[in-house]
């Protein structure tokens, strides 16, 4: 029986979550392919004959395996530049990554006095059909990362400049609290709250960088942060009006 | 020189990977982590074990391709995969495909005596 250390299963967790990312829209099944990797790595370590899988362990097996979906998104996302000639056989390739089912448009158009390729035989399967059923070019669909659009002037106005000023002029005024409530009643309120114009602030860097993974991997935490303060801060509003 | 052979042979790579699986089950019917090592094994297809478990299951989606999970006594349980009627059909037309076109290829590499 071979066991599994908690850094072990945690670094697996890690990569599963990644995967998981990484799957998305690629047309695949990212349970089933989760699910293959596991037996996959558990064929390795029963090969292996492991008695321990240690972190180092996963991390050597992982490496092996390799990227996930690498293949469809550098076939379906890449762009080639091909020289419209007019078919006279040359192909200014400067980013040469093609999708699988381009190879036969690719063939066709460029053939000049090249032997074009043929077409599929009518009798099988006709050429829409086999599009459909073409597994890359189903990917290109449906595959393909949307690009991080850069954030909008009104996203840094509303969601970074305003907040921060309300903040400011709240800490310095009070005006809320002498008619109102006092939104920040703490220290960690008032640290919540500032979380709203620093987590959009770095989104907006993230989205001008076109940093994704900066997107996907902490924004959320620092949205639910934010979310907790907005609770935390109607909690003691609903206090203060029972008080009251 | 060397990127542009570097891309064309990653265009070549794609493309055979799809008919590599589906030939490679046309065979027989294997398991999953028999079938990613034979395909890794095969020399200037430089594929690895993260790209191929997608790929079998957009096939398998597609319906190119069935899954049965078996009870191993060796290990985990073994997921066996074999070609569906449509998978054999697109994998004759493929190799029909690949036939033609690396015939034409010969012939106009025996008139431009390249070799």
């Amino acid at each position: 029986m071979t066991e599994w250390t908690t850094s072990a299963r945690k670094e697996l967790d890690r990569y599963f979550s990644q995967v998981r990312y990484e799957l998305e829209g690629s047309g695949a099944d990212a349970t089933e392919v989760l699910d293959d990797l596991r037996r996959h790595i558990d064929e390795e370590v029963a090969a292996a004959k492991l008695h321990a899988v240690t972190e180092d362990g996963v991390r050597r097996i992982l490496s092996r395996i390799g990227p996930v979906a690498l293949a469809e998104r550098s076939a379906g996302t890449e762009e080639v530049e091909t020289a419209g000639n007019g078919g006279n056989g040359k192909h200014g390739v400067t980013a040469a990554r093609q999708s699988t089912s381009q190879w036969p448009v690719l063939a066709r158009q460029g053939a000049g006095d090249v032997p074009t390729a043929p077409d599929p035989p009518d009798e099988a399967i006709d050429t829409e059909e086999f599009a459909n059923t073409n597994p890359v070019r189903s990917t290109e669909a449906s595959g393909r990362k949307r690009p991080v659009a850069p954030p909008g002037v009104g996203f840094v106005i509303f969601g970074v400049i305003l907040p921060s000023l309300t903040i400011g002029v709240e800490l310095v005024t009070r005006m809320c609290t002498a008619v109102f409530f006092d939104p920040l009643p703490t220290f960690w309120h008032l640290l919540l709250s500032v979380l709203v114009p620093i987590s959009n602030g770095m989104l907006a860097w993230a989205m001008a960088c076109g940093r994704r993974d900066c997107l996907d991997v902490g924004m959320e935490r620092l949205a639910g942060s934010s979310w907790l303060e907005k609770r935390s801060t109607m909690r003691s509003k609903q206090l203060r009006m029972n008080s009251t | 020189m060397a990127d542009f052979f570097d891309n064309w042979t990653v265009q070549v790579r794609k493309g055979l990977l799809e008919l590599c699986i589906l030939n490679a089950l046309a065979e027989r019917e294997r398991y999953g982590y028999e079938l990613v090592k034979t395909l890794v094994a095969i020399p200037g297809l430089e594929v690895t074990e993260g790209t191929l478990y997608p790929l079998l299951s957009r096939l398998r989606v597609q319906g190119l391709i069935t899954s049965r999970l078996e009870e191993s006594s060796e290990g985990p349980a073994r997921k066996y995969y074999a070609l569906s009627k449509d998978g054999k059909k697109i994998a004759r037309l493929m190799n029909d495909y690949m036939d033609t076109l690396n015939e034409g290829a010969a012939v106009l590499r025996r008139k431009g005596e390249i070799l």
